[in-house]
C-alpha cells in the first residue's frame, strides 16, 4: 500500500504545477544535414526541469566533414538551413515548430546560434525561433579531431502579461492635487523675474521697438 | 505637433499654472493644438460623403403623400425613401445589422408598415413624408423552430401572418395593424399538399402537388373564411413530359396574383379560378409582373440577353397584344439577371402609359426607368458592400511626360544630350501651339482629359472591389464613378489588391490586379485591369487551376516596369505572372497565417534558374502548443507605402532613443479560451520572414476586436475587457535603444539580427465603440502620426499617436515634459472637433484606407461601410500648403505698392537732396 502511495505522490505534485503555470519542457532539435535519407535526424536535445527556472541543458552532437560538407553545398546556393523542433511539455503533445537561419551565416558565425522559444503564461510554446549572431568577423568552423562543435545559447522568453489601463494610481494622483489644494497654493518661491518673465519681455520688447521708431530730430539743415 | 510647437504650448501653459491644475491644461490645449477641425465654409470642400442602402428586397412607389417617392428595403436591415426623381436618399433608417433587425415585410400604403427582426418580430409602422416612427408593437411565436418559414402580408388593415407545416396544415393568424391586437385565434387550415416548393401571392397559397405524372397544382386563398381550394391537373397548364418543378411568383407585388410555372407559363388567380396567359414567358429568366393600365391590367417583362441586351416587353392581359410604348430593347444597357422591383404606371391625357419601373441587377446597382427604357437614375448599391479598396496614381499629362523622359535618359555625350534638349523643346513648342490652335475642342472634352496628375497629387482614382463582384473606379475628389465592371465569378469573400505598375511609367499604362476565388470552384481567379479607365489588361480574368494559399507581388519590377503577381498554391507549388517575371523571385518571403488554428507559417521563394519555388522555413502556433480553440483575429503590417525617414526619437538630454524598424513585422491578434482566465487575446509581433517573435504580450480576461494598427515601430490594438466591460486600446512601442545595432544607412536584415527589441507597453481606456482602425500614412512619414477610428457611433475621430503613445509618464519630470510626452491620463479624450466627418454621420464602416498624397503634410482617407466617406487629414496641419483662404490679391497688391512706393520715395529722396546741395 505505501508503495503504491509513494506512486502517486509525484503525479500529484506534477498535476499542481501544472495550474501554477510550471512543468517540465523538453525540445527535440532535428535537422536535415547528413540524414542518410530521411527528412530530418537529431541534432540534439534542449531539456528543462522548470520552466519558471529557466535554466537549461542542452545537449548537441559535433558536426563531422559530411554535415560541414552538406552545409557547404547550402551556403553556396545561399540556401536555408531548415531546423525542425518538436517540443513536450508536461500537459501537452508534442508540438511541430520550424525554423531557418542562411546556411552561409550559420557557418560564417562558426556554427554559433541563439535559440529563443517563446513560452505563454500558461507554459506552452507558441514559437521556437534559431537566429544566427549578427557579429562583423567571420569564424570558421575549427575542428577537433573532425568534430564541429556546435554552440547554442538558449533563451526561454514569456509572454508577459500586457498592461491594462491604471485608473487606481490616476485617481490617488488627482486625489493628492486636489488635497495639495485644498490645503492651500503650493508655494511658489522662484524669484520674481523667473515667474513674471513672461509679461516683462514683452512690455521691454515694446518699449525698445516705441523708443526705436522716434529718433532723434535731423539735425537742421544748414 | 513639432517639437518647437509643443515646446512653446509648455512654456504658455506655465502661465496658467497657478489658475488650475497641470493636467486638465495639458489636456485642453494639446486638444486645441493637435485637433484638425475645419471652418464652416470648408464643409464638403475636401471631403464627400455617399448614402447607400445595400441591395434592395423590397420596393414600392409612394403614391399616396404629395412629394412622389420610392421606399426600398433591403438586405443590409435598411428602410429608406428615395427621392424620385434623382434617386437620393431623402430618409433612412439603419437597423441592427444582426438576425434583429432583418426587413421581412414592407408594405406602403398612406403609411409604411414593416415586420422586422426574428422572432420576437417588431411591427411598426412610420411616416412616409418623415421618415418618423408613429407606432410599434411586437410579436413572438411560440414555434420558434418554424418561425423562418413565417410570411407576412397587409391586407385590409390588418396584418396577415402565415406559417406553413409542410404536408400538414397552414396557420393563419390576423392582427390589427395599429395595435398587435389578434383578432380571434390562430386558423389552422389543414393542407397535407403544401411542400417546400409553394408560393405565396398574397392572399394565395399555391402549390403543385401530387405524384409524378399526376401533378395537381392547388391554391388556397388563406384570409377567406370558408376553405376553397382551386385544384387542377398541372397538365392543363404545361406539358408535364419536360416540367422540373419549379415555380415561382410574380415580381414587384403584381396587381393580380399569379405565378409562373418552369419559366414558361404564367397563370393568374382570378375570381377563385386560374388563368393561363395567352402571352408566353418571353425569356427564361424574365421576370414578369402584372401592372393596371389604362385599358385592363399589363403584364410586364424584363430581362437581360447576353448578345441583345436589356430587355423590356408589355402585353395587355386581355387581349394579348403587345403595347408599344413600353417596348425597349437596349443593346448598351447591361443589367444582369434583371428583375423588376417595382412599378408604377398613370395615364396621361392621351391615353399614353406613363410608367416608373425600378429594375434590380444581380450587380445590386437599381436603376429607375421611364416607359420606352430611359434611364432616369441608377444606383450602385454595391458599394454599400465594399471590401477592397485601392488608392492609384494617375498618368502625368502628355507634356509632363515628354519632359520626364527627356530627364530620364542619362547616358549619352553632351552633344547628344543636347540636341535631346533640342528635340525635346521643339517637341514642347509644337504641343504648346497645337494646344492653342485646339483650345475650344479641348474645353469640351476635358472630363475625360483631366484625369492626369495634379501638382500635390491629390487627385487619385479609388478602385473598390465589392462583395457581389462589381469592380468600381471612382474619382477620389468628386466621388464620381468613372468605371465600373460586374465580374460575377469573382467571390470577393478574401480579395486581395495589387497595384502592379502605376502610371508614374510612361508610355506605360497602370497596371492593377485582383486577386480573389472563384465563385463556384474556389479556385483563385486574377483579374488585371487598367485602373484609369477600367479595361481589361494583361491576364485579364483568369481563373487558375487551383486553390490559393497566399499571394504577393515582386519587389523588382521587370524591364516595361511591371511588377510580377507570385501565387502559393495549396500544394506550395508557386506560380509567377507573367512567367517572364520568374527571374525576377529573388529574396522573397511570404507567410500564410490559418485563421481558425492560429498557425503561421513562412516559405521562402527562390529562383533557380529553371523555375520558381518556395520552400517552407518557418512556422509558428500563436494559439500555443496543444490549446484549441485559439484563432488570429487581425495581423497587421505595415503599409506598403510606408517609408521612414527618422530612425529614431530625439529625448530631452539631446540623445536619441532608435526605433526597432524591422519591415517584415507583422501583428497577430489572437483570442481563445483559457481554463483559468476564460478568454484571453494575445498580441504577437511576428518577423515574417525569419518568424522570430520580436515582441508578445497576453490579457487576460478579455476578447479581441479585429482592429489592429501598425506603422512604423508603433503597434495598437483593440479588445474587449471582460472584467472591466470596457473598450480598451493597448499600444506599444519597440525600440532598439540608445544606440544603433546596425550602423546608419545600413538595410535591415530579419536573418542578421538576433536581438530582440525593447517594448513599451500602455493601455487606454476607449469610452466609445469601434469598427475600424486605421493609422495615417504621409509621403514620408516625418509628419506626426494620428490613429484614425470609426466608431459605432458614426463618427470617424482621429487620435494623435501622442495620446497613445505608451512612454505617457504619470508624474512627467521636467526633461519628460520638455521632450512633449503628455501625462498618463488613463481614458483617452474623444473630443467632438477631432471627428472627420462632423456631422455627417457614415453608419457602419467596415474599414478605413489611407494613402500619402504628394504633399508631406496630407494623408488621404477614405471610410467604407454602408456610406462611403472621402476625405484628407493633415496630422501636422497643413505646413507646406498655403491656407486654403489666401488673398493672392492683397499680397500683389502689398507688394507692388510697396515696389513703387519705393521707387517714388528714391526719386523724390534724390530731388530733396540736389535740392538741398543747391542751397
Amino acid at each position: 500500500m505505501k508503495q503504491h502511495l509513494a506512486f502517486i505522490t509525484p503525479l500529484f505534485f506534477q498535476f499542481v504545477i501544472g495550474i501554477d503555470y510550471d512543468g517540465w519542457l523538453n525540445v527535440k532539435i532535428q535537422h536535415s544535414l547528413n540524414c542518410n535519407g530521411e527528412k530530418y535526424c537529431t541534432r540534439g536535445n534542449i531539456s528543462l526541469k522548470s520552466i519558471r527556472a529557466g535554466t537549461s541543458i542542452i545537449e548537441q552532437i559535433n558536426f563531422n566533414e559530411k554535415h560541414i560538407d552538406e552545409l557547404k553545398e547550402l551556403a553556396d546556393i545561399d540556401g536555408f538551413y531548415t531546423i525542425r523542433s518538436l517540443v513536450t511539455a508536461a500537459d501537452s503533445t508534442e508540438t511541430e515548430f520550424l525554423s531557418s537561419v542562411k546556411a552561409k551565416a550559420f557557418m560564417d558565425n562558426g556554427l554559433s546560434d541563439v535559440i529563443n522559444a517563446w513560452v505563454l503564461p500558461n507554459g506552452a510554446v507558441i514559437a521556437v525561433s534559431f537566429q544566427v549572431n549578427n557579429s562583423s568577423q567571420s569564424r570558421i568552423p575549427r575542428s577537433v579531431n573532425n568534430d564541429y562543435k556546435i554552440t547554442s545559447n538558449f533563451y526561454l522568453r514569456h509572454v508577459e502579461p500586457a498592461a491594462v489601463p491604471d485608473t487606481a494610481s490616476y485617481i490617488q494622483k488627482l486625489e493628492r492635487e486636489r488635497e495639495a489644494r485644498e490645503k492651500g497654493e503650493l508655494k511658489d518661491n522662484r524669484s520674481f523675474l523667473a515667474k513674471y518673465w513672461m509679461y516683462i519681455v514683452p512690455i521691454a520688447i515694446f518699449v525698445m521697438i516705441s523708443g526705436s521708431t522716434n529718433p532723434e530730430p535731423a539735425q537742421p539743415a544748414r | 505637433m513639432g517639437l518647437l510647437s509643443s515646446y512653446l504650448k509648455l512654456n504658455f501653459l506655465g502661465l496658467f499654472k497657478f489658475l488650475n491644475s497641470m493636467n486638465w491644461f495639458i489636456v485642453f490645449f494639446s486638444l486645441i493644438n493637435l485637433s484638425m477641425c475645419i471652418y464652416e465654409d470648408q464643409i464638403g470642400k475636401f471631403d464627400w460623403r455617399q448614402t447607400y442602402v445595400g441591395r434592395i428586397k423590397f420596393a414600392q412607389f409612394d403614391t399616396v403623400s404629395t412629394a412622389k417617392k420610392l421606399i426600398v428595403a433591403t438586405e443590409e436591415n435598411v428602410l429608406a425613401a428615395l427621392h424620385l426623381k434623382t434617386g437620393q436618399v431623402v430618409w433612412r433608417h439603419v437597423f441592427e445589422s444582426a438576425s434583429t433587425g432583418n426587413i421581412q415585410l414592407l408594405h406602403v400604403s398612406d403609411k409604411i408598415v414593416t415586420v422586422s427582426g426574428s422572432n420576437p418580430y417588431l411591427v411598426r409602422g412610420w411616416d412616409s413624408g418623415t421618415g418618423v416612427l408613429l407606432w410599434e408593437w411586437s410579436l413572438t411565436l411560440q414555434d420558434n423552430d418554424r418561425a423562418d418559414f413565417s410570411e407576412w402580408w397587409v391586407q385590409q388593415g390588418l396584418l396577415v401572418h402565415m406559417l406553413p407545416a409542410f404536408n400538414s396544415h397552414i396557420e393563419v393568424t390576423m392582427y390589427n395593424l395599429l395595435t398587435g391586437h389578434n383578432r380571434g385565434a390562430t386558423s389552422k387550415l389543414p393542407a397535407p399538399w403544401v411542400n417546400e416548393g409553394c408560393v405565396l401571392t398574397p392572399p394565395f397559397y399555391s402549390c403543385i402537388s401530387g405524384n409524378v405524372g399526376a401533378q395537381r397544382l392547388l391554391s388556397l386563398d388563406v384570409t377567406s373564411n370558408v376553405v376553397q381550394i382551386i385544384s387542377k391537373p398541372l397538365f392543363d397548364y404545361i406539358s408535364l413530359d419536360i416540367f422540373e418543378g419549379n415555380l415561382r411568383p410574380l415580381d414587384a407585388n403584381s396587381a393580380v396574383p399569379g405565378f409562373i410555372i418552369d419559366d414558361k407559363k404564367i397563370v393568374l388567380i382570378k375570381n377563385n379560378d386560374f388563368e393561363l396567359l395567352s402571352v408566353n414567358v418571353a425569356d427564361a429568366s424574365a421576370s414578369a409582373s402584372i401592372i393596371d393600365g389604362s385599358n385592363g391590367a399589363l403584364l410586364l417583362q424584363a430581362w437581360t440577353d447576353n448578345t441583345l441586351g436589356f430587355s423590356l416587353v408589355a402585353h395587355n392581359v386581355n387581349t394579348g397584344q403587345e403595347v408599344s410604348e413600353l417596348k425597349c430593347s437596349d443593346r448598351n444597357l447591361r443589367i444582369p439577371e434583371a428583375e423588376i422591383a417595382a412599378v408604377m404606371c398613370t395615364k396621361t391625357a392621351k391615353e399614353q402609359h406613363a410608367c416608373r419601373i425600378l429594375v434590380n441587377g444581380a450587380d445590386d446597382a437599381i436603376h429607375l426607368m421611364q416607359q420606352g427604357g430611359r434611364v432616369l437614375w441608377t444606383r450602385e448599391e454595391a458599394l454599400a458592400n465594399v471590401v477592397a479598396a485601392e488608392f492609384v496614381d494617375l498618368p502625368v499629362s502628355e507634356t509632363e511626360a515628354a519632359i520626364e523622359s527627356e530627364f530620364d535618359q542619362k547616358e549619352g555625350s553632351i552633344w547628344a544630350a543636347f540636341s535631346r534638349r533640342l528635340q525635346t523643346q521643339f517637341q514642347q513648342l509644337q504641343t504648346l501651339l497645337h494646344s492653342f490652335q485646339h483650345r475650344d475642342r479641348t474645353v469640351e472634352n476635358s472630363s475625360s482629359n483631366n484625369l492626369v496628375r495634379d501638382y500635390f497629387n491629390l487627385h487619385k482614382i479609388l478602385v473598390l472591389v465589392t462583395d457581389v463582384g462589381k469592380i468600381i473606379g471612382m474619382d477620389n475628389l468628386s466621388g464620381e464613378i468613372l468605371w465600373r465592371r460586374y465580374e460575377p465569378s469573382l467571390d470577393a469573400e478574401s480579395v486581395a489588391v495589387f497595384t502592379r505598375r502605376t502610371a508614374w511609367h510612361p508610355p506605360y499604362d497602370a497596371y492593377l490586379t485582383i486577386v480573389g476565388k472563384h465563385e463556384e470552384t474556389g479556385n483563385g481567379l486574377v483579374i488585371s485591369l487598367n485602373p484609369i479607365n477600367g479595361e481589361l489588361v494583361g491576364e485579364r480574368v483568369l481563373e487558375l487551376d487551383a486553390r490559393l494559399l497566399q499571394c504577393a507581388m515582386l519587389h523588382r519590377a521587370d524591364e516595361e516596369k511591371l511588377h510580377g503577381l507570385a501565387v502559393l498554391y495549396e500544394d506550395e507549388s508557386i506560380q509567377v505572372f507573367p512567367v517572364s517575371s520568374e527571374r525576377l523571385v529573388e529574396d522573397m518571403y511570404i507567410y500564410v497565417a490559418d485563421r481558425e488554428t492560429a498557425k503561421v507559417q513562412g516559405y521562402a521563394l527562390k529562383y533557380d534558374g529553371k523555375s520558381a519555388s518556395a520552400q517552407k522555413i518557418w512556422s509558428v502556433a500563436l494559439g500555443g502548443a496543444g490549446s484549441a480553440g485559439h484563432r488570429i483575429v487581425a495581423a497587421a503590417a505595415r503599409s506598403r507605402l510606408e517609408r521612414t525617414h527618422s530612425p529614431g526619437r530625439a529625448l530631452a538630454d539631446r540623445s536619441v532613443l532608435y526605433k526597432y524598424t524591422n519591415p517584415n513585422l507583422v501583428l497577430f491578434l489572437t483570442e481563445g479560451p483559457d481554463p483559468v482566465h476564460k478568454e484571453v487575446v494575445r498580441a504577437v509581433a511576428v518577423d515574417v520572414a525569419s518568424g522570430a517573435v520580436a515582441a508578445a504580450a497576453a490579457h487576460r480576461r478579455a476578447r479581441a476586436l479585429p482592429l489592429a494598427v501598425h506603422a512604423d515601430n508603433c503597434l495598437a490594438y483593440l479588445y474587449r475587457s471582460d472584467k472591466h466591460r470596457r473598450l480598451e486600446i493597448a499600444t506599444m512601442e519597440l525600440y532598439e535603444g540608445k544606440e544603433r545595432w546596425l550602423p546608419a544607412g545600413a538595410a535591415f536584415s530579419s536573418f542578421a539580427s538576433e536581438r530582440a527589441p525593447a517594448v513599451q507597453r500602455q493601455a487606454y481606456i476607449l469610452p466609445a465603440g469601434a469598427t475600424a482602425a486605421a493609422p495615417t500614412v504621409t509621403e514620408r512619414s516625418l509628419t506626426d502620426r494620428h490613429v484614425l477610428l470609426a466608431l459605432t457611433t458614426g463618427a470617424i475621430v482621429e487620435i494623435p499617436w501622442a495620446f497613445l503613445d505608451p512612454r505617457r509618464p504619470a508624474m512627467p519630470t521636467a526633461e519628460q515634459r520638455e521632450e512633449g510626452l503628455l501625462p498618463y491620463a488613463p481614458e483617452l479624450p474623444l473630443p467632438a472637433d477631432a471627428v472627420l466627418n462632423y456631422n455627417r454621420t457614415v453608419h457602419r464602416v467596415r474599414a478605413l484606407y489611407t494613402h500619402p498624397a504628394g504633399i508631406e503634410s496630407t494623408s488621404l482617407v477614405l471610410a467604407t461601410g454602408l456610406d462611403l466617406f472621402y476625405t484628407r487629414v493633415a496630422p501636422s496641419k497643413t505646413f507646406d500648403l498655403l491656407k486654403d483662404d489666401f488673398d493672392y490679391h492683397l499680397i500683389t497688391i502689398v507688394l507692388v505698392a510697396l515696389i513703387a512706393a519705393s521707387y517714388s520715395t528714391k526719386y523724390f529722396a534724390s530731388r530733396k537732396m540736389l535740392k538741398m546741395a543747391w542751397k
